[in-house]
């Protein structure tokens, strides 16, 4: 066993309620370590959890920027590869390479949107973890607390309380 | 929608595909896919033979395929309408239609990029448009519309693919957690882990924004960009500010209409009435009576600006259009596209499946009219009486637009029966979060 020894209570709510009570409490307590499991994003009830925003957005628009960067510089480097003065006008159209800039502004910042969204979320072809319930793809919610072994009793006392249907807990594990 | 179960919607939509399909489907799919053989075949004799075995020729040098082109790229538009701009204005009918309609687009595109390819004849030279670099310094010519649709299609097309997908990810956990043997592996690798962590819902809710907000003003940008195709050209009936707009308002109009008809059956064959309701079809209903009345208005403002501008080449064609050899094509325009869709500002006409299905097909018609008319018209009767002739499609042309119809329906048959027809997911989300803020 390497790492911190640690113990984790998983509890199933079967109305969402429940599931908002529970994480409300958990919150009071000062109980942050834990990991939340829902059949939607939920992110009215994201107030209770530690982590609520996302980098995505900023990896989304230095990506747009980029393209459209990417769009002219392609554009106005192939004109200036020959840079004949035709009909008085210079090479370089601003005007239609709008087009070429807005496109792969759009193309860049779509795929870099998809990448950071896979490599923050960690999504990989993979079998889920041990702690999974397939119910939450139905209409379940699981909280799992990450906890010292000392606090068990009162984690699990208090996700009881809070209207769980169940309540399991699993003694000094790997913490993945 | 209130009546279904949170349960009820894995259970329904996760049996529509999950279940094996019946013989009947796959005699469907097998019909089709004989159509798409002999399409193929066609292709390849026109290939064989040079383009002389279609009826494009001199002065109509763009003929169906352009027409096909430009239609299928519409239909395409409705679903990202509906999947990126109305999950912007959280519009509540969204989610029980976006995914078909995100299908729709899909395949509409793939459809639609094959006709570039069959018009160029030569399509093993396709590759001289796309910009790369060489040796030589040779690269395409920025400035023309042919490679901004090129640009702006491929776009579409990639963006189109990853929302599809990217909004599939929940339901595909779902569909692993229900499926066995081989399927099971299969919607393992596509779900790519998805366990509904609130670690994975952030960032992909975020992620997901941001595609919509990419995708909203791309879906304007790409049928304005084919628009650009006929509008920057000086020919009488394509040299038009007005096209941008007008082309835009009759790709939601088409695609709107062909999300009506493809849900109106595939709603019963999959057992989902309960969950696509007819008060969704009645939304698009309403939306296509907007997308209607706007191309009415293009309809009426494109003759009476040629008669106010003044121009005899204008006055001319737009005479011809309304009363030469295609003013039967130019009248159905009309008659499918803005009579016939009036009819839904009564309810009886949006709230029954017959009307519904009826006035939806004549404007899938009515617009494929439009775009021969445009394309078509123009390229017969332009300034020079001497240069002026007539179209007329030939065998292989009108196999090769049927073969396209089955290809489109044969990838949306594959769909229906193997990836989640609804998605699960959000048609949860309103009710829960309106559970949470009362829980709050």
């Amino acid at each position: 066993m390497t790492g911190n020894e640690r113990s984790r209570v998983i509890s199933v709510f079967g109305d969402v309620a429940s599931y908002v009570a529970a994480l409300r409490r958990l919150q009071e307590a000062g109980l942050r370590d834990l990991t939340t499991y829902s059949p939607t994003g939920l992110a009215a009830a994201w107030r209770f959890l530690p982590r609520q925003g996302s980098p995505v957005r900023f990896v989304t628009l230095m990506a747009a920027l980029t393209g459209a960067a990417l769009g002219f510089w392609m554009c106005i480097g192939s004109a200036l590869l020959y840079g004949l003065m035709v009909g008085g006008k210079w090479p370089v159209s601003w005007l239609p390479y709008c087009v070429i800039g807005f496109e792969l502004t759009i193309l860049i910042g779509g795929l870099a949107t998809v990448a950071a969204m896979f490599a923050l979320a960690r999504l990989s072809p993979r079998s889920p973890r041990e702690a999974y319930d397939p119910r939450v793809q139905v209409d379940k919610f699981a909280i799992a607390v990450h906890c010292d072994t000392e606090q068990l009793a009162a984690v699990d006392q208090l996700l009881r309380d809070a209207g769980a249907e169940e309540v399991r807990e699993q003694r000094a594990f790997d913490d993945d | 929608m209130s009546e279904v179960a949170l349960g009820d919607y894995n259970r329904d939509v996760l049996r529509a595909f999950l279940t094996k399909p019946s013989r009947a489907y796959w005699i469907a799919v097998g019909g089709l896919l004989l159509m798409i053989v002999w399409g193929a075949f066609c292709w390849g004799y026109q290939i064989s033979r040079g383009m002389g075995v279609a009826g494009i020729a001199h002065p109509v040098g763009w003929g169906v395929y352009i027409v096909n082109f430009v239609f299928w790229i519409g239909i395409g538009h409705a679903g990202t309408l509906i999947s990126a701009i109305l999950y912007l204005f959280r519009a509540r009918w969204r989610p029980a239609v976006y995914r078909s309609a995100e299908a729709m687009t899909v395949f509409a595109v793939m459809t639609a990029g094959l006709f570039p390819l069959i018009h160029l004849g030569r399509v093993w030279v396709f590759w001289f448009i796309l910009p790369y670099p060489n040796q030589r310094h040779l690269w395409p010519n920025f400035k023309s519309p042919l490679v901004w649709d090129v640009v702006a299609v491929t776009t579409y097309l990639a963006i189109s693919i990853i929302f599809w997908y990217s909004g599939m990810i929940p339901d595909l956990a779902a569909a692993r957690d229900s499926a066995t043997g081989r399927r099971r592996r299969v919607y393992q690798w596509l779900a790519m882990g998805w366990t509904g962590e609130h670690d994975q819902w952030r960032h992909y809710l975020r992620g997901y924004m941001c595609l919509a907000a990419l995708a909203t003003p791309l879906v304007i940008s790409v049928h304005s960009v084919v628009s650009f195709d006929f509008a920057m050209s000086l020919l009488p009936g394509w040299h038009t500010t007005i096209f941008a707009p007008y082309f835009v308002a009759g790709a939601i109009h088409s695609g709107l209409a062909m999300v009506i008809l493809l849900l109106i059956p595939a709603r019963s064959l999959l057992n989902l009435k309960h969950i696509i309701q007819v008060r969704h079809l009645e939304q698009a209903a309403l939306l296509m009576i907007l997308t209607g009345a706007i191309l009415g208005y293009a309809y009426a403002i494109e003759p009476f600006l040629a008669w106010y501008s003044g121009d005899v080449f204008e006055r001319q064609f737009s005479a011809w259009r309304a009363f030469g050899p295609y003013a039967w094509a130019y009248w159905g325009t009309i008659v499918c596209n803005v009579a016939a869709p009036a009819f839904f500002g009564f309810r009886w006409a949006r709230t029954r499946l017959l009307p519904l299905f009826v006035i939806s097909l004549l404007v899938i018609v009515g617009m494929w009219l439009e775009r021969f008319v445009i394309i078509v018209d123009s390229l017969a009767h332009d300034f020079i009486p001497h240069n002026w002739g007539l179209y007329h499609p030939t065998w292989v042309e009108i196999s090769i637009t049927t073969a396209a119809l089955c290809w489109f329906l044969f990838w949306f048959f594959l769909y229906s029966k193997h990836l989640p027809f609804v998605s699960i997911a959000e048609s949860k989300e309103s009710r829960l979060e309106e559970a949470v803020e009362a829980a709050l």
